[in-house]
């Protein structure tokens, strides 16, 4: 049960702070900037964007599981808490959930991915004189990379599908035979198109989430070891000119941080941009969270700042509402936020 | 001598020995630059007609089509056919693609549109500038009101035409009655089109419906089918959760068959798969909804099960043309209980909107410009309203009528809407009426006691073909008469288990 072990910690980390659809934002990777801060404050951004094809239906499917199976508890306010059976559960499972680099890597797996899957299926093909086959990603980029990789190597096929067995060994060894197992079914080649998930959930007896999610951790494997071992030279070329930055801002944000830029104060900005204070509070904290020179202190001073952060420490909290419930009643929402981004800096 | 020509290019650029039946004669006349309207029976290779005048025409080959998934299949198709000079243009591109695209179009010989593309004036324009010498219309029964896939884009072509200054037009259907014929000449503004018109019958294929209770003996009774031919499977639902259901109970029970279910809510690399497996016999078994089958050319479907019905007579034609185009015997069955009726009846009823639908959607978008918010894509209607993706073509191609929408743009007055309300209601009320005409048809079909192959292809031809095979249930057909030879070996006992061994085949490392 991985998709489950992995709701379970992810409720128990966030301890009844968020709501249920933010775990589900931040399997998804989705880029809002609560989504991001979250992902950081409660220490779960390894699970950042780990599993993007989620749909809200499996997601509350399996929640619902969960909660008839005494996991997971749902309070007055619908939030949800762990169970001591969750708890036990977690203890005894903990190490299966490990191996995950959503945030690290979460601008490169998919293209690593893509670029991987597309060679094998190019050069397994090529290597038997087959030239026609569809592929099994239509991306222009990724069908780019490869098409250069052919110009490359094209007659050093067979020498390169060595290498690329010697370094798949070599990584695979250190997974659970049946993930590599999983794993090595997918592929796409010239002698089978690979298994879609409904078969490896047949043919391994396990749901299709955790098959998903059992693929996925390989990936993330794959990337961790061509980015810490030597001895991975191919591994190494897809994952190359990958980028690790950060997500870019929104357009709307990057739009306010012009306005921003400009010297434009907030309340300009609001009627320039005729959007609401709210919308426009978002934007800053997104900023706040991007940029290192964030002039934090023009919209809170420092006795403001020191309070929040008291009250952090000593509530062990990150919950906005309680922190507001404990500080001067003059102090806002935005400012609560904008501190614990600085914070967390 | 162009006789001998034509079928050295089909050859040299698609690796076929022969032409089939019609396509010659529509090619030389396309080539010869007439105006053509081609009814081909499903599965007859229609798009040939146009493929390979593309190949050989000095210019562009315009082709509109009906169906993303199928003009996407068809360029992967060609694709890895090395026909590499080819682009399906709509509006679910990327936007940074779609301007690398069209800065580059003259790069192509075969273009595919959506016709919601090619409703968009900045997209025309595009076009305009390049050397246009055939204008296809891909299922083009989608022009008439009086096809069972109208979609009114369809009626605007002739502009298009004329501002592409009126390229020799090519019209292809597989399921045309002669009304519909007569619609697609007249809206295309081309009175002057030559027709070949093929008969739709195909005579290696037998039909056989069988009335079942519930939906507990309509499993029992494919499990039974299953059981005894081995062969190329298609099953049809028209739920999603329904193919999928009967897909994991039909594997228990079969686990040495390989069975898959197919529906347009799996993400695309996952129907590839799923798609490529069952085209190389990797898959024998597909539990499927309409989503599947469109572009799809394996010879060798044997079975075409549908355990529901579609909503009209032309599309079961198309779905159960998917079996034995390889010309051996093959059957379509249809499994029916009473119930069906009303569960079909409701599809209907879903796949045209409610009146309160469009006056939520103009309430709607008013609240939102009053408060200066984004407004919604015009395409994204049905996730908006939450309905079915047809329903929003309704919606939206009325309001373009009536001046309430124009290039995806809202120019929605409440005023307006109200004056134009009741015709709009009135329209919807026909197209209900229609709908739920062709729907009764259908189930008028299964029901008869006369011959199933006659009644089925009366409305479109007169006559039909001797059945090479057995004719149907209600001319004595016979299950145990039928013997299919089976295409699948048994399931490979040494398939290696070792992840290690199945990576080295896969790389083909095994001899080292």
């Amino acid at each position: 049960m991985l998709f489950q072990g992995i709701l379970i910690e992810c409720f128990q980390k966030i301890n009844q702070e968020r709501t249920t659809s933010s775990v589900y934002n931040l399997l998804i990777g989705k880029k809002a900037i609560q989504t991001i801060q979250d992902a950081r404050f409660y220490h779960i951004a390894d699970y950042y964007g780990i599993y993007p094809d989620l749909t809200k239906t499996d997601y509350y499917q399996q929640l619902q599981q969960l909660l008839e199976r005494n996991y997971l508890l749902a309070d007055d306010e619908q939030r949800l808490q762990i169970t001591k059976k969750g708890q036990e559960w977690l203890t005894a499972n903990k190490t299966t959930l490990a191996g995950f680099y959503g945030s690290t890597y979460k601008n490169m797996i998919e293209s690593f991915k893509q670029r991987f899957l597309l060679f094998i299926q190019t050069f397994t093909n090529i290597a038997k004189n087959e030239y026609r086959f569809i592929p099994i990603t239509d991306n222009h980029e990724i069908e780019q990379f490869v098409k250069g990789f052919y110009k490359q190597y094209k007659h050093r096929s067979m020498v390169l599908l060595q290498q690329l067995y010697k370094e798949l060994e070599h990584a695979l060894s250190m997974v659970s035979d049946l993930e590599a197992s999983m794993f090595v079914d997918r592929l796409t080649s010239f002698s089978s198109y690979g298994s879609s998930l409904q078969q490896l959930s047949q043919d391994y007896q396990q749901s299709i989430p955790d098959c998903y999610l059992t693929l996925q951790k390989v990936f993330y494997h794959l990337l961790y070891v061509q980015e810490y071992g030597e001895e991975y030279s191919m591994l190494k070329l897809f994952a190359k000119d990958l980028g690790t930055a950060d997500t870019p801002l929104s357009q709307t944000a990057q739009f306010t941080r012009r306005l921003l830029k400009k010297q434009h104060t907030f309340e300009e900005i609001i009627q320039i941009r005729r959007l609401k204070a709210n919308t426009i509070q978002d934007h800053f904290v997104e900023i706040a969270m991007h940029e290192e020179a964030f002039p934090f202190f023009d919209y809170l001073d420092s006795t403001i700042y020191e309070e929040i952060k008291e009250v952090v420490h000593k509530k062990q909290t990150y919950r906005l509402k309680e922190i507001k419930n404990n500080v001067h009643p003059d102090i806002s929402y935005f400012q609560i936020r904008l501190a614990l981004v600085l914070y967390n800096k | 001598m162009r006789i001998i020509h034509l079928e050295e290019a089909l050859h040299q650029h698609f690796n076929y020995d022969f032409f089939r039946q019609g396509q010659k004669e529509i090619i030389s006349d396309v080539l010869r630059g007439e105006d053509v309207l081609g009814v081909l029976p499903t599965g007859s290779g229609k798009s040939i007609c146009y493929q390979l005048p593309a190949k050989l025409l000095d210019g562009i080959t315009l082709v509109v089509s009906p169906l993303i998934s199928l003009m996407v299949d068809q360029v992967k198709e060609l694709k890895a056919a090395s026909f590499k000079e080819v682009i399906a243009l709509n509006s679910f591109l990327p936007f940074q693609e779609q301007q690398r695209i069209l800065k580059n179009l003259d790069a192509y010989r075969l273009i595919y549109v959506s016709p919601e593309w090619l409703q968009k004036s900045a997209h025309l324009n595009y076009l305009k500038q390049l050397p246009v010498k055939l204008f296809v219309v891909d299922e083009a029964h989608c022009i008439s009101q009086w096809g069972h896939e109208f979609r009114p884009d369809y009626q605007r072509l002739h502009e298009a035409i004329a501002a592409l200054n009126h390229p020799r037009v090519l019209a292809l259907s597989a399921t045309a009655t002669p009304d519909v014929q007569r619609d697609i000449i007249q809206s295309l503004h081309k009175p002057d089109m030559k027709k070949h018109i093929y008969p739709m019958d195909r005579k290696n294929i037998a039909f056989c419906v069988e009335e079942a209770e519930n939906d507990q003996e309509k499993l029992e009774r494919i499990t039974e089918i299953i059981a005894s031919y081995a062969v190329p499977t298609l099953i049809y639902f028209t739920s999603r959760q329904a193919a999928e259901e009967v897909a994991l109970s039909l594997a228990a029970k079969h686990p040495e068959r390989n069975i898959a279910y197919y529906h347009g809510g799996m993400e695309a690399a996952e129907r590839l798969r799923v798609q490529q497996q069952f085209m190389s016999n990797h898959i024998d078994i597909i539990c499927c909804t309409s989503a599947f089958g469109m572009g799809i050319n394996k010879p060798d479907i044997r079975l075409v099960i549908h355990y529901h019905l579609p909503l009209q007579i032309e599309s079961y034609i198309q779905e159960v043309g998917r079996a034995g185009r390889d010309g051996k015997s093959s059957v379509g069955m249809i499994l029916y209980q009473k119930g069906d009726f009303r569960l079909s009846a409701n599809m209907v009823k879903n796949e045209l909107p409610a009146i309160e639908n469009i006056d939520h959607l103009v309430s709607t978008i008013v609240a939102l410009q009053r408060q200066h918010m984004d407004l919604p894509s015009p395409e994204q209607l049905h996730m908006l309203l939450d309905i079915n993706e047809g329903a929003a073509r309704f919606i939206q191609r009325q309001l373009q009528k009536h001046g309430l929408l124009r290039d995806n743009e809202w120019l929605i007055d409440e005023e307006k809407w109200k004056q134009v309300r009741v015709s709009v209601m009135n329209y919807l009320e026909k197209r209900q009426l229609y709908k739920n005409k062709k729907l009764n048809e259908l189930y008028q079909w299964i029901q008869t006691k006369n011959c199933l192959r006659k009644t089925l292809y009366h409305p479109f031809q007169n006559g039909f073909e001797k059945p090479s095979d057995q004719c149907c249930s209600n001319c004595g057909f016979d299950w145990s008469k039928w013997m299919p030879s089976s295409s699948f070996k048994t399931a490979e006992a040494s398939y290696p288990v070792n992840w290690r061994k199945k990576l080295q085949r896969i790389l083909h490392l095994e001899e080292v």
